[in-house]
């Protein structure tokens, strides 16, 4: 399943449309480019941490021989989201400030991006504080799915609620997304890519903790 | 449901008896209200200045207490019996209640002090005790659950509040916003934040509800 | 002014991508030693 290598061709494919292929965008010009790695990058983050709640879910219906990789897996995932978030609020203050001239602004979507970022910083707080515990797997699973939950709250409801500045998103009220096509192409494109990317750098992660997990194993077997 | 009635009158009674969460919570609250008061002297304050400190009060007076609903099992080894004697989920429901009972009580002690004092009259009261308590519920809330985590880590003080600050952040955000605008009585209050703030409430208790035994139970 | 940006851009993908070979690599290479041991 080497689908994720593909992500070689795509990111290059993706960098050169985001620059030059895609049209500037009416009001801002090219300083709206960034949309192409905002969007995919704040797209991952959630979907690391979604990631990270279902892998949390299943360690604790099954609880098995394969918990221990199963929590390096939560783990992984939740630090590639902890990456990206940190990204999505960067890219998104670079691009408030190209828009709204400030790189903060209170505004409620900035707000909740960082308690999400808070949220999943004291997930790994929690996790060092149980080292040697024995229910710190599931201790810790029970943390993230906690958050897997409370997240949606903070990254599609509040910025809905409450008035933001932040522009509509692909999700909004009149069920259309107000881009023309070849913006629209490369949106999708990027968000391909780093999806890829996600998942790739996912599983090398991974493969890197089963072997660690191994080496523990053997050394305990002499 | 007798579980619950047994655990709860429990909690209470070695609270009664040894007081310590009660009086820690109620003598903060009282002293920095007073010293408000003193040191402001009669100068009115904006309605959101109002708000942030009754909020402020509110948050360490009840930050106290919280903690302790589980960390004193463990502290006085009580914490065994307990996952004996009865089911996680009854324990479960017993400490929320106990903190939402415990904490509804130091807020309704506290805001009427700090209104008096301070002299501050919410001109939309049904709107300001609304969010004093559907906060006070979604504190509550959060501090149970975390607060089982916290006591299976051994129970260091700052873990605690490295946990419950991310989630608190936001309650006491939308708190103190609906606050603001019951004193001010400004036409755009509205029960939308309550409503809010009573939902996340019951997203995180139930939540809890289900997951605690994989907490609790070894 | 945007072809310059993509320059950057590019070759900081660059730099990712031949990390994350290397890494691949040398991943694949401890997984086939570490079943022999």
């Amino acid at each position: 399943m080497k689908i994720h290598r593909l992500v070689y061709i795509l990111m290059p494919l993706v960098i050169y449309m985001s620059f030059l292929w895609a049209p500037s965008a009416a009001i801002l010009g090219d300083a709206s480019r960034i949309l192409y790695y905002h969007v995919p990058v704040a797209w991952v983050a959630v979907i690391a941490f979604i990631v990270a709640g279902v892998e949390s879910i299943i360690i604790i219906i099954k609880n098995d021989e394969q918990s221990l990789m199963r929590e390096e897996r939560a783990y992984n995932t939740t630090l590639i989201g902890l990456v990206f978030t940190i990204l999505a609020l960067v890219t998104g203050a670079i691009w408030a400030n190209l828009s709204w001239g400030s790189y903060w602004n209170w505004d409620p979507r900035q707000i909740s991006i960082v308690i999400l970022l808070l949220i999943y910083i004291a997930y790994f707080s929690l996790n060092s504080a149980l080292e040697g515990n024995e229910s710190r797997g599931k201790i810790s699973s029970v943390y993230l799915i906690l958050a897997m939950v409370v997240m949606p709250l903070f990254v599609f409801i509040i910025p809905r609620v409450y008035d933001s500045l932040h522009p509509d998103t692909i999700i909004n009220a009149d069920k259309k997304m107000h881009l023309e096509e070849a913006m629209k192409i490369t949106l999708f494109t990027s968000m391909g890519a780093f999806t890829l990317l996600y998942i790739y750098i996912y599983n090398i992660m991974n493969r890197i903790s089963a072997v660690k997990i191994k080496i523990r194993e053997k050394r305990h077997a002499l | 449901m007798t579980g619950i009635y047994k655990n709860l009158r429990k909690d209470f009674l070695v609270e009664f008896r040894n007081r310590s969460a009660v009086n820690i919570s109620f003598a903060f609250a009282v002293i920095t209200t007073m010293s408000i008061s003193l040191v402001a002297g009669g100068t009115s304050f904006e309605p959101h200045i109002h708000a942030i400190l009754i909020w402020m009060i509110i948050f360490f007076s009840g930050m106290n207490g919280l903690a302790h609903t589980f960390i004193r099992e463990e502290d006085e080894k009580n914490a065994l019996f307990l996952r004996l004697a009865y089911s996680p989920e009854d324990i479960f429901i017993s400490k929320l209640l106990f903190n939402i009972i415990f904490f509804t009580g130091i807020i309704s002690v506290i805001c009427p002090l700090y209104l008096f004092f301070l002299q501050a009259r919410p001109l939309i009261p049904q709107l300001f005790i609304a969010t004093a308590f559907s906060g006070g519920l979604a504190i509550a809330s959060i501090t149970t659950i975390l607060g089982a985590m916290v006591s299976k880590a051994g129970g260091k003080g700052s873990l605690f509040t490295v946990l419950s600050f991310p989630l608190i952040l936001p309650v006491m955000w939308v708190s103190i916003t609906n606050t603001a605008l019951s004193i001010e009585g400004a036409e755009s209050a509205n029960y939308r934040n309550v409503l809010f703030l009573i939902a996340f409430s019951g997203i995180i208790a139930c939540i809890s509800y289900l997951l605690f035994r994989y907490i609790w139970v070894e | 002014m945007p072809s310059e940006v993509m320059t950057v851009v590019l070759v900081i993908w660059i730099g990712i991508a031949l990390f994350l070979y290397r890494l691949d690599r040398k991943v694949s290479k401890i997984e086939g030693e570490i079943d022999e041991l």
